[in-house]
């Protein structure tokens, strides 16, 4: 999360909407779907680096999660790559933007196929 | 009273020769013919297979009339897998009827192998309750619902058994509830571990089984390494040493070899006691069983 | 308890054309277990159908309703005033208890219901009766043949046993390898030299579809009518 708000507190991330879970594991699939109900066109799930995992599991469940989620997206009617779980530290601001300058990327180029 | 030729010679003690004969997979009766003219006084009878590995082929009855046209004996093979209790005592009846006694009961292979693993399978009955029924329908000349039969069918019962299947020391006791429950004789799966087999045969002579029913060794010309590594790996219930397989490897020419090698087999078998016959499986290679039977100084 | 999974959500979407209302039934019971229709999965279905349908203009509404148990009436009235499709994830049983109670409704299968079984690891279930309806398990060592070779033999392992495998798939255990191990860690290998004859199969599913009746906990009334007519 920290990394998250440094990240955000530079320009130019008006577009991204940060949602603060206490796990990546923690968050179950529904809700991703529901984030796209909401507008959302890509969605990033954020976790520890794996060595780093507070809960042991999570990233493991946040993982299969994300897979999942893939081909359930693409069986609904969107292009693959709109759900990605990126792992970060606290230090790692510039990882995150990495991760939303992809996720712009992958909208971007598949938003035009999508229609 | 012997009802079929193949039981005249084992209740005489004469060494028995059966073989295998695959009907067709289309309505080509004269292929049956063609292998049967071809194979006519190579075995005392042939195996028609039900079926088998599940893939729909002419019925075992019907080829097997065809070959008691051609003026061979044949061995109806029938599986738990395709039939009902109703349909197995109509299918008896009617093959007695048509003048096949032998009889082989089976469970059959599962129809995952096969080219409609999409089917259902029966198993209302197995080989063992199928045996039990046959029995009855001949001994007590009644149905197994209990309906007396006028005129009852008058198979000779057949069986087969898997030395080379687990767990190992249950085959034996397997073998012992198909006699118990009416097998006069038993088709093994082929031997090629002759050692495993030879294990096999003294826990049946322990249990004297061998007093009680004919032990008919199952036998295979292999053509080539290949092929032996086929039935190792694809074969369910099939134990090939690897020391064959090298052999075939090895071989100049593996054809010949896999002939050696069979009837170094049938040799060894002939003198293991309580062995009454060989049945030859040549898939395939049926042309190869004339010569066979007569290099091994078997021919009937 | 009953193991169902997942029908394919292509399946699903195309199963669902041209409903209007939808509501996706879940149920705490047994495919809640085996997670393939509990309150969760039927939440993320009803999220996945909703995004479906506003991506591709179905004009779906969509609602997520879990019930305790979905196969008892009592369960669920929780669907009254419900119109239109109900795609339901609880099993077959439920889904049609359900379209009984409501016969207005359209109830769609979301899941497949497979067996009866039990989990054997995370997300690995394993049938393990098939309800015949005359138990045998007192003579095979409390494990199931008819439910679990692949052959329903009822008189040891048939020639495919290898290594403890089926010959149906390496993933399968030989049931019968399975019954032989525990009747001799049992010492009662005796029960297997004896002949299991011929099954009655009409308790089974060849009798006809099964009513099954326990007198004792019928109501006075009906138990008297029921033991008159016996």
């Amino acid at each position: 999360m920290p990394a998250a708000l440094k990240a955000m507190e530079v320009e130019d991330m008006d577009d991204v909407v940060l949602r603060e879970v206490p796990c990546a594991g923690s968050v179950e699939r529904w809700e991703v779907l529901h984030a796209f109900r909401q507008g959302a066109e890509g969605v990033l799930l954020v976790g520890c680096l794996l060595e780093n995992c507070a809960h042991h599991y999570g990233n493991e469940i946040a993982g299969r999660r994300a897979e999942t989620l893939e081909r359930t997206l693409v069986d609904l009617g969107l292009s693959p790559g709109k759900v990605v779980l990126v792992h970060l530290a606290e230090h790692q601001p510039h990882r995150f933007r990495q991760a939303v300058e992809a996720m712009r990327a992958t909208v971007r180029s598949t938003s035009e196929e999508e229609k | 009273m012997s009802v079929s030729m193949l039981q005249e010679m084992l209740d005489a003690g004469r060494f028995a020769v059966t073989a295998e004969i695959g009907p067709p997979k289309s309505c080509e009766p004269e292929q049956v013919r063609k292998l049967a003219r071809m194979l006519k006084g190579s075995a005392h009878a042939f195996n028609l297979t039900d079926n088998q590995a599940a893939n729909v082929r002419m019925s075992s009855l019907a080829s097997s009339v065809l070959c008691l046209q051609e003026g061979l004996e044949p061995v109806m093979q029938m599986t738990c897998r395709d039939r009902n209790r109703i349909a197995m005592q109509s299918d008896l009846l009617g093959a007695c009827a048509l003048g096949v006694h032998n009889v082989l009961c089976i469970s059959g292979d599962h129809q995952v192998f096969g080219n409609h693993p999409q089917a259902k399978n029966v198993y209302d009955v197995d080989p063992i309750q199928q045996l039990m029924i046959f029995r009855r329908m001949r001994d007590e000349g009644m149905n197994w619902g209990g309906e007396p039969l006028p005129q009852p069918p008058q198979p000779f019962l057949g069986a087969a058994a898997n030395p080379f299947a687990d767990p190992f020391e249950f085959r034996v006791a397997r073998l012992a509830k198909k006699v118990s429950a009416g097998a006069q004789f038993v088709q093994t799966q082929c031997v090629l571990d002759v050692e495993r087999f030879q294990r096999f045969m003294g826990y049946v002579r322990e249990r004297g089984l061998d007093e009680e029913v004919h032990v008919i060794a199952g036998v295979i010309p292999l053509r080539s390494h290949k092929a032996a590594l086929f039935m190792k790996n694809k074969v369910a219930g099939m134990c090939v040493p690897d020391h064959i397989v090298d052999r075939l490897r090895r071989a100049s020419d593996p054809k010949e070899e896999g002939i050696k090698l069979c009837l170094e087999t049938i040799d060894s078998l002939k003198s293991i006691p309580g062995v009454h016959g060989v049945h030859i499986t040549a898939i395939a290679w049926e042309e190869i069983v004339p010569r066979l039977v007569q290099e091994a100084g078997i021919r009937p | 308890m009953i193991i169902a999974e997942r029908k394919p959500l292509t399946e699903v979407l195309e199963m669902l054309d041209g409903s209007g209302e939808i509501t996706v039934l879940g149920c705490r019971s047994c495919t809640a277990i085996c997670l393939a229709g509990g309150e969760k999965e039927a939440k993320e279905m009803s999220e996945a159908l909703s995004l479906h349908s506003e991506l591709k203009g179905k004009g779906w509404s969509v609602r997520p309703i879990t019930v305790e148990r979905a196969c008892e009436k009592e369960f669920i009235l929780p669907l009254q005033g419900v119109k239109g499709t109900v795609l339901s994830l609880a099993c077959g049983v439920g889904a049609q208890v359900v379209q009984e109670m409501f016969p207005m409704l359209q109830v769609l299968p979301g899941v497949n219901t497979s067996n009866m079984g039990a989990p054997e690891g995370i997300g690995v279930f394993v049938e393990k009766c098939a309800g015949c309806g005359d138990c045998i398990l007192h003579l095979t060592a409390g494990i199931c043949p008819i439910a679990r070779c692949a052959k329903s033999l009822l008189n040891g392992p048939c020639g495919g046993s290898q290594n403890g495998k089926c010959e149906v798939s390496p993933d399968t255990a030989c049931a019968w390898d399975q019954i032989v191990r525990s009747l001799t860690t049992q010492g009662r290998l005796d029960l297997l030299e004896r002949n299991i004859p011929p099954k009655d199969w009409r308790p089974s599913r060849s009798g006809g579809p099964r009513r099954t009746v326990n007198v004792e906990a019928m109501p006075g009334d009906s138990q008297k009518a029921w033991r008159d007519t016996e």
